[in-house]
């Protein structure tokens, strides 16, 4: 009897395993081989049978850097990025406290953040790019920035708003009574209680400014285009640069990895937000 | 320290009136209890006190000076929430200083004063600790340390022991009392439970529905109860009350519709009426040879007493004897009211009507 219930438990063990074997390959795969594409010529790349023992090769680094400019790119995806978080984090995260503690009419206004919310990115495309051309804001920083903080600030303030409700409200009334300004109730109890969430919000904006790839292409050109775009430039008409292409992947993307490990804790927290008192 | 006025307070929260009009004084270094079913507006009023909430009418003053739109922060009054509501990313001192930091006083002045009010509350060894590593009754003092080192004119105390275990409520509100009676500071306490009311208060105002139902002391209370609610309130457990019609005119002698009759004192009031609501606390009757008829339901002694659920005439009557008794399930008893201990009242409006 024993001897079998141990039999089941190993046999259910191993079948886990297993289970979680085949999905880790089914995610890892494909990063695996991008970045493998990077260090490989194009020839291994499209060769058949594909080729997992290959001679590594910089090549393709060579040729981002070399040829294409690889390294503007990366700067305007790091001054769009970074400066899109501060300012998306600066105003949402007093906007979801008000809407958490403070304001009581607030139902109206999360409603619209929702709204816009919904409205995919490609309907107001057209729009945004006339107001761009009208403003004379074409292929600057200003304009990617200011699209990125209006399509993430309604997400930034949902997600916050989520975090600050975790928090009693009687510790905002405590803070009043012992003397804090509202802005102080913000400043001294509430930023330090929601500190985590607050990281979480700002990797999740992180990753979406950094990735995003259809207002950069609708409202650059050649002075701030975004890394994303520049994986554009490798499909030409002699075919795709697969080497290039893995190379700019893997720099495109290590960035959001190493952010987002370095920030884990506080994303695992973001991510089961209500879940734990 | 000061006296605090409600003056025809209202309070609405849209076409809902939680308020209609208050009216009362807490006189200067007085310890006054709310007390009253959850709802009642009990805790809305100390709000408003604090000035968590804003009046929809009326006049708040602090000694002769209305408050009404004076800000929270600005009205020197200090206040314990139920859930303590410490800040968690701060120390205990931290948390007894914030106050004093948020006006600026010197580090030197912060420090005594923190000191101080931890060695009232013997919290001396636990200020470098972090809230979540404070016991319940641990944390509570630290928010009435945090009160106390403001200084304020006025405590107030928002249901501060409802968290709290049994053991635990009963040492607190010793604690509560004696620092109140250390400090002479004007107290506003907010609670649902009569005992601690009861125990703790110089005065008590009974609340429901927005409305003073009684105010007094709390023996005035327990032994002149205003009307049924307040007669019911107080008192644990609460009073029995019996329906009964006036068996003869001009005569005190009472009966219930089973016919049971009901002995009670002289009462000249009940000239002309012909029903009332008899109203007896459990600890008033006694078991006799004479008396009230009764069948007993359930026994349950405690040790100090024995309480007894009995029926008179059908309908359900608890009994509190403070010797115990040899009686079981089943038993015929008579019980014998306390002189002068019965009280009656208007069936309809529920006020009192003995003298």
């Amino acid at each position: 009897m024993a001897t079998s219930s141990k039999t089941n438990r190993t046999t259910r063990k191993l079948l886990w395993t297993l289970f979680w074997c085949v999905l880790a390959f089914i995610y890892l795969f494909p990063y695996t081989w991008m970045v493998l594409t990077g260090f490989r010529h194009g020839v291994d790349t499209i060769s058949m049978p594909p080729r997992f023992i290959f001679e590594p090769t910089l090549a393709g680094f060579k040729h981002l850097f070399e040829v294409t400019g690889f390294q503007k790119y990366i700067i305007n995806s790091a001054v769009v990025t970074i400066v899109s978080v501060v300012l998306v984090i600066g105003v949402s995260a007093p906007a979801a406290y008000a809407l958490a503690h403070v304001s009581r009419r607030g139902g109206a206004l999360l409603v619209a953040i929702l709204i816009a919310r919904i409205i995919p990115a490609i309907a107001i495309g057209v729009p945004v790019y006339l107001i761009a051309t009208r403003l004379h804001q074409l292929d600057t920083y200003q304009a990617l920035v200011v699209i990125n903080v209006a399509v993430n600030i309604p997400f930034a303030i949902w997600l916050m708003r989520s975090f600050f409700m975790e928090v009693h409200p009687t510790l905002r009334e405590a803070a009043i009574s012992d003397g804090c300004s509202e802005w102080q109730v913000f400043t001294k109890i509430m930023l330090p209680l929601v500190l985590g969430g607050m990281l979480a919000t700002a990797v999740f904006v992180f990753i979406g400014v950094w990735n995003e790839f259809l207002f950069a292409l609708i409202l650059t050109t050649s002075v701030s285009p975004t890394a994303p775009l520049a994986m554009l430039g490798f499909r030409t008409q002699y075919g795709v640069q697969w080497d290039a292409v893995g190379a700019a992947a893997f720099l495109v993307s290590t960035p959001v990895i190493v952010f987002a490990f370095i920030m884990q804790r506080y994303l695992v927290q973001g991510m089961t937000m209500g879940s734990v008192k | 320290m000061t006296d605090v006025t409600i003056r025809n307070v209202t309070k609405r929260y849209g076409a809902l009136t939680v308020i209609p009009q208050l009216s009362f004084k807490i006189e200067d270094g007085e310890f006054v209890v709310l007390v009253g079913p959850s709802g009642c507006g009990k805790s809305t009023l100390l709000r408003m006190l604090a000035g968590l909430e804003e009046i929809s009418g009326g006049d708040l003053l602090m000694g002769a000076e209305v408050i009404n739109d004076r800000p929270a922060k600005e009205r020197d009054m200090a206040i314990v929430f139920q859930n303590y509501a410490l800040y968690p990313h701060m120390t205990v001192a931290e948390n007894m200083g914030f106050a004093l930091k948020l006006r600026k006083r010197p580090r030197a002045e912060i420090d005594e004063r923190v000191d101080k009010a931890a060695a009232i509350l013997g919290l001396g060894k636990l200020l470098d600790r972090y809230p979540r590593a404070l016991s319940g009754g641990q944390r509570q003092r630290v928010a009435m340390g945090r009160a106390i080192v403001r200084d304020p004119q006025v405590f107030l105390f928002d249901e501060p022991l409802s968290n709290l275990d049994a053991k635990l409520r009963v040492q607190m509100r010793a604690e509560i009392k004696a620092l109140h009676q250390r400090l002479k500071i004007t107290t506003v306490y907010v609670t649902h439970d009569q005992i601690e009311a009861m125990t703790m208060a110089d005065k008590i105002v009974v609340m429901n529905e927005g409305r003073v139902e009684q105010m007094g002391t709390p023996l005035e209370l327990y032994d002149r109860p205003a009307n049924i609610f307040v007669a019911g309130f107080i008192g644990s457990p609460s009073m029995n009350f019996l329906p009964a019609t006036v068996a003869l005119a001009n005569s005190p002698a009472l009966k219930t519709p089973e016919g049971v009759e009901l002995p009670v004192d002289a009462c000249p009031t009940l000239t002309g009426r012909s029903e009332v609501t008899y109203g007896i606390r459990p600890e008033h009757l006694e078991l006799g040879e004479t008396g009230i008829p009764a069948e007993v339901v359930v026994v349950e002694p405690t040790g100090s007493e024995t309480q007894l659920y009995v029926t008179v005439g059908g309908r359900d009557v608890v009994v509190v004897l403070r010797n115990r008794a040899d009686v079981r399930p089943g038993e015929k008893i008579w019980l014998r009211p306390r002189k002068g201990s019965a009280h009656l009242f208007d069936p309809n409006s529920g006020a009192r009507i003995t003298g």
